[in-house]
C-alpha cells in the first residue's frame, strides 16, 4: 500500500490545487537545514470553508486514505477535515499528515504569521513553519520524539543565526 | 612539539550534536535538502523492501552451544 515516496509531488498537488497549508514537522526542518530524517510530510491546513473543498480535490488527486486499516480505503471527507484533528493518510506519492493543529492548539491562523516561503526550484515554492516556531512548537508537545530533535533543531538555529 | 592536527574540533555541541553535519545542511539550497531527504528515504524504504529476515537459531542449535 505504501506508494512511492515523494515529497516534491506531494507538495506540487497541493500547490496545484491552490491549498492554503503550511509544512511543518521533520520536512520543514529539513528545509531549513536541520539534518533529521523522516518518512512523511507533515502539513497544518487552513480550515477555512474555501480551504476544505481544494484540499480534497488535491487528496482525489493524491488516492489518498487513512493510513489505520488502509485496506479498507476509508477515504477522508470534508467532515473528517472540518473537525480539525489529525488526518493520518497515505497517498501515491507516500504517507501524509493534514493536522488542523498542532502544539497547544495552534492552527492555521496562528502560524500563518510564523511562515516562510521557500522556493524549492522548478516553479515549486512552498510555506514552510519558521525553525523558532517549528522549536516552541515541538517544546509545547513534549512527546518522546519530538524531545529528541529539539537538540538538532535548536542548534540549527544557532547556526542559522551566526550566518 | 607539534601535535597532531584536530580534525574534528568544532564538530560538536556541548550536547553532542553534530555540527559539522548541520552546517553542511546549510550549504545546500532548500533544494537540495529536500532531494538529500529524499535518497535518504528512498534508501531506507528500499532497503526494507529488500531485506530478509534473519534465520533465528533453532532450540536445537541453542542447546547444542556449550
Amino acid at each position: 500500500m505504501l506508494g512511492a515516496l515523494q515529497f516534491r509531488n506531494l507538495l506540487q498537488t497541493l500547490n496545484h490545487h491552490a491549498v492554503d497549508y503550511i509544512v511543518v514537522g521533520g520536512v520543514g526542518a529539513v528545509l531549513q537545514g536541520a539534518p533529521v530524517s523522516t518518512l512523511d510530510l507533515d502539513i497544518v491546513y487552513s480550515l477555512e470553508s474555501e480551504n476544505l473543498p481544494r484540499l480534497i480535490g488535491a487528496l482525489e488527486d493524491l488516492d489518498a486514505v487513512y493510513r489505520v486499516q488502509p485496506e479498507r480505503r476509508l477515504q477522508p471527507k470534508t467532515s473528517h477535515l472540518a473537525a480539525g484533528g489529525h488526518n493520518l493518510l497515505i497517498t501515491r506519492f507516500g504517507p501524509l499528515d493534514l493536522l488542523g493543529n498542532i502544539g497547544n492548539g495552534r492552527s492555521y491562523p496562528d502560524l500563518v504569521s510564523h511562515t516562510s516561503a521557500m522556493d524549492l526550484g522548478d516553479g515549486l515554492t512552498v510555506p514552510v513553519l519558521e525553525l523558532e516556531t517549528l522549536i516552541a512548537v515541538k517544546e509545547e508537545v513534549g512527546g518522546e520524539k519530538d524531545r529528541a530533535m529539539l537538540p538538532v533543531l535548536r542548534r540549527t538555529l544557532e547556526e542559522l543565526r551566526r550566518r | 612539539m607539534l601535535m597532531a592536527e584536530d580534525h574534528n574540533a568544532d564538530a560538536y555541541s556541548d550536547d553532542g550534536v553534530d555540527l559539522s553535519l548541520i552546517r553542511w545542511m546549510l550549504s545546500l539550497t532548500p533544494a537540495e535538502r529536500l532531494e538529500a531527504l529524499q535518497q535518504f528515504a528512498g534508501f531506507a524504504l528500499s532497503a526494507r523492501a529488500r531485506s530478509t529476515p534473519i534465520p533465528q537459531p533453532t532450540a536445537d542449535a541453542e542447546s547444542s552451544r556449550g
